[in-house]
């Protein structure tokens, strides 16, 4: 899932200070399942804010409402009918759904009440750690299941470095080295041979390509 | 509304007598001080409360196991939804012994 954070609600205060009526907009995907951004915290941003605005001596409310996502235009149609007399709108969804009310409404002011962080897994209660990078170009078949790109600081694609010391990554020393895994998993496999082809360079342009990427599956077009 | 001060307080603690007749201070029991919510402090700030105090068992006591220490972190939290102006507020946990001797008020306003 892509995980966020609250961003620090000085900053949020920032960009809203100067309306009237603000609509706090949470998201029940991801944002809401990492705690950043689901109905709780949207009660709890709207109280927070309207708190703020009385400590200012601002005319403001907040109001809050939660969609079922706001990375679909589907799930962001019913946004109108709670858009009334709402000057701004503070989304907590990560930052596709800022981006796309942006790009369906464009005379609707929204900022992020987020900071997106990265595309992890749920390793624990309240613990989550980055397991993709979205490159494009996926080859974790040839790594046991484990990618290098987004678990080894270097982004190996031949691992491991001469620095990692006793399974430990060199430069963070609290991670282990994930080639170290990746060569452990693939010996016990006994697909250790596999590491023989070396992995050649990478093609960067599926991740930093021409603009934003896109991906149009023809079995579901028109 | 009652004064200005609301404290939530655990269950298992033993209140002295007179706390409750105070009439600058409102008391709400909770079978565990891990049953805070951020948002029941949120709204009683909103409702005019200007210090709020969560009083739980003395670490390593609670009948939850963890109950105080999440109500500290749920102060915690509180403190980082409101920022900078959480300092316009007193909003403490307050750990308290279940042994006599020690009492509610003795530790709130000890400041």
């Amino acid at each position: 899932m892509v995980i966020t954070e609250l961003k620090p609600i000085e900053k949020i205060w920032q960009n809203i200070a100067g309306f009237r009526k603000v609509l706090v907009l949470g998201c029940r995907g991801c944002s809401g399942i990492c705690s950043t951004g689901g109905d709780r915290e949207v009660k709890l941003l709207v109280s927070a804010l309207n708190l703020i605005a009385e400590k200012e001596g601002k005319n403001f409310i907040a109001l809050g409402q939660t969609l079922i996502r706001q990375c679909d235009p589907v799930a962001l149609k019913v946004l109108p009918e709670f858009l009334k007399e709402v000057e701004a709108v503070v989304s907590l969804a990560c930052g596709v759904g800022v981006n796309l009310i942006a790009d369906l409404y464009p005379d609707l002011k929204v900022y992020p009440g987020t900071d997106t962080l990265f595309i992890g897994a749920h390793l624990g209660f309240g613990v989550w750690e980055e397991r993709c990078r979205a490159c494009g170009d996926c080859f974790i078949d040839k790594t046991a299941g484990l990618c290098p790109i987004a678990r080894c600081p270097k982004g190996l694609l031949n691992g491991p470095c001469g620095g990692s010391q006793t399974e430990r990554c060199e430069v963070n020393p609290e991670i282990s080295c994930v080639w170290y895994e990746i060569i452990i998993r693939l010996e016990k496999r006994g697909e250790l041979a596999s590491l023989d082809e070396i992995i050649g360079p990478k093609d960067w342009r599926s991740t930093f390509g021409e603009g934003p990427r896109r991906r149009q599956r023809e079995d579901l077009t028109f | 509304m009652k004064g200005k001060t609301l404290v939530f307080v655990c269950r298992e603690l033993v209140l002295e007598d007179g706390i409750k007749d105070r009439e600058d201070i409102v008391l709400k029991t909770l079978d565990c001080a891990g049953d805070l919510t951020v948002f029941e402090v949120l709204k009683a700030l909103e409702e005019g409360f200007q210090q709020v105090f969560v009083v739980g068992c003395k670490k390593g006591t609670c009948k939850s196991r963890i109950g105080n220490l999440r109500a500290e972190k749920r102060m915690a939290t509180v403190k980082r939804y409101l920022g900078k102006w959480a300092e316009g507020y007193r909003l403490e946990m307050v750990y308290l012994s279940k042994e006599k001797g020690q009492t509610l008020l003795d530790q709130v306003f000890k400041a």
